[in-house]
């Protein structure tokens, strides 16, 4: 990294579906943020800090907010961006409750980078809701 | 090359879906979040490869209607689930082969290679199941 230049934001990532964890590093893989680790539950995650923790909330076996707080137990209180496929009141409650930033997956990959940039920031996204839905 | 066409709802992960298509020798004819048996029949993929975990419609009806429009295409279902009698019934549906989303990216090729071959692969964690 040369002088000057901010530190990349280390995102860690929940990802159930085994098949997808790599695709992660191109997701997430930018001069501006690094993939720290991909896991399959909360509980898989490194101890070590993240800036930032990417959770997909589909294929889990346990409701949003408490895969949260496992996340928070296993990691400390970082920022969470919870993405799904669908905005179930399950998740939209988490977006709610200020406990993560929610993006879909049918959204393109520039607007699931900013929406994990706002939690980052521990900002709210614009949620990003595809037309027709 | 075997030519596939895509259903992938998970926007995000096209890209990857199609990567593994291609290492695993096929060629992606086209790629759809949603499901479009008009746009399938007259892209005349050989095989389809469909992500039914996020399908608005039944999947084993999809497969019956898949079979009925398109009888040439070979169905190749990509999924997570588990419960053994929607696989039975995925299977009774003229499913080609079932390929868990369990699986890591590589052995996922591996299969895909053996199906885009033209054989069957019912994947160990689904005949576990």
């Amino acid at each position: 990294m040369q002088q000057g230049q901010p530190e990349p934001i280390r995102v860690c990532v929940v990802e159930a579906q085994a098949l997808f964890r790599d695709a992660w590093s191109e997701i997430v893989g930018s001069g501006e943020m690094e993939l720290g680790a991909v896991a399959g539950t909360p509980d898989e995650l490194p101890a070590r800090s993240c800036d930032v923790v990417v959770l997909d909330v589909d294929g889990q076996r346990e409701p949003c907010a408490t895969l949260i707080r496992r996340i928070w137990s296993r990691v400390g209180k970082v920022p969470v961006c919870a993405v799904a496929m669908r905005p179930t009141l399950d998740v939209l409650a988490s977006r709610t409750h200020g406990e993560a930033v929610v993006v879909l997956k049918s959204a393109p990959p520039s607007q699931v980078r900013a929406a994990i940039w706002a939690a980052a920031r521990r900002e709210r996204a614009e949620q990003a809701v595809p037309g027709g839905v | 090359m075997t030519r596939v066409y895509v259903v992938e709802p998970q926007t995000i992960f096209g890209p990857e879906v199609q990567r593994i298509v291609g290492e695993a020798g096929g060629s992606v004819a086209s790629m759809s979040p949603v499901l479009d048996l008009d746009d399938i029949i007259e892209a005349r993929p050989d095989v389809v490869l469909l992500d039914l975990d996020y399908t608005d419609y039944d999947p084993a009806e999809v497969l019956d209607a898949l079979r009925e429009e398109a009888p040439s295409v070979r169905p190749i279902v990509l999924t997570s689930e588990r419960e053994r009698g929607r696989l039975d019934r995925f299977r009774s549906s003229g499913a080609a082969s079932v390929v868990s989303k369990s699986a890591d990216d590589a052995e996922v090729i591996r299969e895909l290679r053996v199906i885009l071959g033209g054989g069957a692969v019912w994947d160990a964690r689904v005949e576990a199941a």
